[in-house]
This record gives structure tokens, sequence and C-alpha cells, in this order.
């Protein structure tokens, strides 16, 4: 247990930008709070920092309590969305800045600072001014920045979102590896679902200033608990089912046996299925289906294919991998799919809140 | 008419209102510093009779000097208040922060002359800051110390340009953005270190630009010193008005007038030096 949030939440006037929220974070892991804008992941993050006040709700480090200790007395270090390097600073002087106001004596900084750039891979940028590095290189040294303090965690808000496509994957896989190196816990802030399932150990999904789901990757991914979760990460085909007296799960493509960990009460749900799950070859223990191909698409890596199932209004998109020689059903022609039980994910009804 | 023609002509009308306004006016001063005046005639000539004047009389170097330090004291004085209030208005939050800022901007909308009648009713021996002295106690009487000296050059000049310092200074200060000052906090600095290392450091550029103003803008006033001035509030300014409008030598008036000018330039040069070596 290191850090605890309890019913912590934020309000401006009669905006409630942030609903009580309960959270764990541990030591030594990577959480992502994960959330289109407006969903307060950012204002979690700055009132941990210590930038914005609660408006409830209490944050503890080690079961302290730290709403009387100011941004400059908690031990953690930012990553700022613009990166904030003081412009009127050498890169060495920006990392060290932290050091120095620890009254640490200089040759100590020199080294620390030096150790600090090595691991962001710019041990030879000291003398160079921000102005005069590249986005991805300034990211490169707040990180450094942060990580010289050696704080127990590091508060990392949007801090990819300014970089191009190719340097932003780039900049995952590193972020990934230095975190586990160093040990330190991160808490990263993004709008991506890509970045938050590619790095996270535990994501926490928000929506208009409430949790959704927390979970890890595959968790989230497979196993989406609301509405909202099943369609803001990845593609998902969505539609109405039944678990019945039996407890068994009736969707319209047939009954079968309620997936794992679902609830057996009787009542309506939603169920999801990844596109890429739904297949076009006979499986166990699946639901088989005849359905109608109105269109495909050919995306390279794979086709997505639109098809219409019997008894269920909106089309699923089945997506099935491409081999060159493959000559795809042409729209119009009916095709079995079958969807094995446990791909299948239960949405309950009543997680999804009304905001 | 071709492209390049009417560049050219665009170019030519859009030089010819500076060139006209601007350098003609200072040509033409430059000029009239060679010649001289024989028997309340002026004559073209080129003499260098009007700078020796200038460097041989020891009164008017003198005052020079002097007037270089009143326009050095008066920018410092400026930037010692103007500092301090445009970094507290720039602390503030929300409208409050604005209107206090036109507040202090506003004396700019209002003519020269009634900002100088205003500072001499509130210096004079009857004035609101004798009376305010008296009414608590600091001084005895009312004191003559306020006016018709350097003393009240000094005051009044300082708080009629204030303006000019506030506003640079304000504007550097919004220009550095928030994320910096949370960065310094995040990373251990209380306010106090914060504002050394990092607010400080970024306002120069707006401070000094505050500072040369109000610097050039004195050097160049003649009026203040004339009515706050008293007898021994003589500066440059003065003696340069006073060979065009009493002396009647406008030759010489010219040369003095192309000293400051080209001080003035020195001085702003020499500020752009620094900064561009800062960078």
């Amino acid at each position: 247990m290191a850090l605890q949030l309890e019913a912590l939440s934020k309000s401006y006037g009669t905006v409630e930008v942030l609903r009580p929220i309960d959270l764990e974070i541990k030591d030594g892991e990577f959480l992502t709070l994960l959330g289109p804008s407006g969903s307060g992941k950012t204002t979690i993050l700055r009132m941990i920092g210590g930038f914005t006040q609660p408006s409830g709700g209490r944050i503890l480090l080690d079961g302290q309590d730290l709403a009387r200790v100011p941004t400059n007395k908690r031990p953690f270090n930012t990553v700022f969305q613009d990166y904030a390097l003081f412009p009127h600073m050498s890169v060495a002087k920006n990392v060290g800045y932290g050091l120095s106001i620890r009254r640490m004596p200089k040759d100590e900084i020199a080294r620390a600072v030096q150790e600090a750039l090595d691991t962001v891979g710019l041990g030879s940028f000291h003398d160079r001014s921000p102005a005069e590095l590249s986005g991805g290189q300034r990211q490169r040294v707040a990180l450094a920045r942060a990580i010289v303090c050696r704080p127990r965690i590091v508060l990392l808000d949007e801090p990819l979102s300014a970089l191009d496509a190719a340097l932003r994957r780039q900049m995952q896989g590193f972020l990934k590896d230095l975190q586990r190196q160093i040990g330190t816990t991160f808490l990263f802030v993004t709008h991506d679902q890509q970045e938050a399932l590619t790095m996270s150990d535990r994501m926490v999904v928000m929506n208009v200033g409430s949790v959704e789901q927390i979970g890890s990757p595959k968790d989230i991914y497979y196993r989406p608990r609301t509405r909202f979760v099943a369609s803001f990460i990845g593609d998902n085909n969505l539609c109405e089912a039944d678990i019945d007296a039996d407890g068994r799960l009736v969707t319209p493509m047939g009954a079968t046996a309620r997936p794992d960990g679902v609830e057996a009460a009787p009542r309506r749900v939603l169920m999801a299925v990844r596109p890429e799950l739904i297949s076009l070859s006979p499986r166990d223990n699946a639901l088989e289906t005849e359905a109608e191909v109105l269109s495909v698409e050919f995306a390279g890596a794979g086709s997505d294919m639109t098809l219409r199932l019997p008894g269920i209004e909106t089309p699923f998109t089945a997506r099935i991998t491409s081999e060159p020689g493959q000559t795809p059903p042409a729209p119009g022609a009916r095709q079995s799919i079958w969807i094995r039980r446990d791909d299948i994910a239960v949405v309950e009804k009543a997680a999804e809140q009304a905001p | 008419m071709t492209s390049r023609t009417s560049r050219l002509l665009l170019f030519a009308l859009a030089a010819s209102v500076p060139l006209l306004l601007v350098v003609l006016p200072i040509g033409n001063f430059f000029v009239m510093s060679f010649w001289r005046v024989s028997d309340n005639v002026i004559v073209p000539d080129a003499t260098l009779a009007n700078y020796a004047g200038f460097l041989e009389n020891d009164a008017y170097w003198r005052t020079f000097l002097f007037t270089i330090g009143l326009c050095a004291a008066v920018a410092g004085i400026g930037i010692a208040i103007g500092y301090p209030v445009s970094y507290f208005i720039w602390r503030l939050r929300g409208r409050i922060k604005y209107l206090l800022l036109l507040l202090l901007i506003l004396p700019l909308f209002m003519s020269y002359i009634v900002k100088i009648y205003t500072m001499r009713s509130i210096l004079g021996l009857n004035g609101f800051l004798n009376k305010f002295l008296v009414f608590t106690g600091i001084l005895d009487q009312p004191s003559t110390l306020f006016l018709y000296n350097r003393t009240a050059i000094l005051i009044t000049m300082a708080t009629i340009l204030l303006p000019f310092v506030i506003l640079p200074i304000f504007l550097t200060l919004e220009r550095i953005p928030k994320s910096l000052t949370q960065a310094s906090a995040d990373l251990g600095a209380g306010a106090g270190t914060t504002f050394w290392r990092v607010v400080l450091p970024l306002s120069l550029p707006g401070t000094a630009a505050g500072a040369l103003f109000t610097f050039v803008l004195a050097l160049g006033d003649y009026i203040t010193p004339q009515m706050v001035g008293g007898p021994n509030g003589f500066t440059f300014g003065r003696v340069i008005w006073s060979q065009f409008g009493l002396a009647y030598n406008w030759p010489f008036g010219a040369a003095l007038a192309v000293i400051m000018f080209l001080f003035a330039l020195a001085v702003i040069g020499l500020a752009a030096f620094m900064a561009a070596r800062q960078r």
C-alpha cells in the first residue's frame, strides 16, 4: 500500500468534475488513468501533485494525510504535458534543479545528473539549451528531471500527446522499460487507449468524472464491465442478451452456458464480442449462426467484414486475417460464423448509470 | 505594370512615411548642428564649433551628466516600485487583476500637462503629501522639499512614467507559462526560490525594456523639469529648449540635441547587445 485515494472529489462551484473516487496505487506499479477529455483523470493527477485542492476526500501516502503538505514537500515529481523545462537553464541545470534545492553538494549533483541523463539516453546533452532540443529530447530531459530526485511516484500528464506517431511508439516502449528498470511507481494520464493498453500494469478507465472500471489491460480489453468501457477501448460488437432463470446466457444466436464470473441472477444484459474473436470456421463451445455479408473492407493486415446477424439490429464487424490469394465473400453472400462462449463479454446494464 | 515595379512602388510608399517623418527631421537637425549663428541669423556652414562649445563649457556637460544620473535614478525608482507592483498584480486571479492593471495604466490616456499640475498640487506646500505627513505626525510643518527642486523632478518623472515600467514587466510575467512555476514547486522549491531562480530571470527582458523606456523618455523630457524643477532643476532638456526658445541659437541647440540623441541610441544599442548575448 503506497498511495490511497479515499472518496477524493473535485467540484468547481456546482460543477462536479470528479465524483468521489477510491483508488489504491501500489508501490512500483505502472498505473494509467485513461479517459476522454473531461473525464477527471488530469484532475486526479493534479490533486496528487498538490496543484489543485480537493473538494472532498483524502490522499494518503503510507497512511499519512497529504492535505496540509504543499506541492514542494510532496515526494512526487511530475512530467508536464508541455514538459515545462526552464528555458533559461541548460539541460544539466534543469535536471539538477531539484537536487540543488535540496542543497546537495555540487559534485554529487553532477554525478546524479549524469546518471539520469545516461538513463534517458542523453548523456552528452548537458550544455544544450532546451530550445535546441527536439520534442522527443525535451520529453527525455523532463523525464530525467522527474526521476533524478528519486520520487516515490512519477506523475505523467499526457507527456506523449505532443509527439508524432512513430516517436510516440518508441517513447511508450522506452517509458515502460525505464519504469521497470528503476522500479518507481508511475502514474500515467492519457486519452490514448492504445498507449494505456501497451504500457500499464493496471489501468483506471474514467468517464465524465467517475471511474468506469479498474483492472489489468487484458481484463479491461476482454472483460469490460460497462458499455462505455466496451465501446471506448478498441472495437466491439454490442447487442442485448439475457441471463435466464436457469442462469444461461440467452443471445439472439442461441443460448449457452454463461461465461465465468458472471452472476446467475436473471436479468437483461449486454453482450460484447471483439471483431477479431468472430471466427469463420467451426470452434468448440461456440455459438453458431448464419450471417449475411454486407461489405468487406481490405485494411492491410486484416479485412473488416460487416455482417448482418439474424435478430440483431446493428451489424457486427468481424476482423479476419487477409491472405494474398484469398477471395473474400462477396456482399450478399451467406456466411457461417462462430463465437466462442468464453469470448463473449457480459456487460451489466445496471452498471451503465446515466451521468 | 510588372510585379517588380509595383513592389518597388509599394516599398517606396511604405518607406516614405518613416523617411519623411523621422529620418528627414533628424537629418535636418544633424546638418544644422554644423551651422552657426551670426548676428541672429543662421548661417549654413561646416563648423564643429557647436560641439567644441559643448565640450569646453563644463556647465553644459555637468548638466548633461547630472541629467543622465537623474534619468537613471528615475528608471531605478521606476523598477523598484514598478516591479513589485507588476508582480503582485500578476499573482492576482480573475477580473481584479486586469482591472488593477487598467487602473495603473489609465494615466497614459491623460494629458501630460494635467498630470504635471496634479503632481504639483500633490507635492506643493499645501499639497496632499504635506497635509498627509503633517496629519500623521511625521512632519511638524509642511515641507518645501517636495517642489521646485531636483527631488521634485525625480518624484514627478518616476510617478508619471510608472506605467511604462509596469506594462512591459507585467507582459513578460504573463508570458511565463504557469507550468514553469508549478514545475519549480514540484521539484521542491518554495515560493521565494521559485521567484529568484525562475520568475525573476525570465522577467528580466521586460524589466530591462521598462527601465530603458523610462530612461529614454525621462532624458527627453524638458517640461517636467521646467514645471516642478525650479531654478536648481536645470536638466539637459531644458538647456536644449533654451537654445531654441531663449537664446535663438538653433545650430547649438541642434548640436546638443544630436549629442543626447546619440547617447540614447548608444544606451539602447548596448541594451540590445546585452540581450542578444544572453540568449
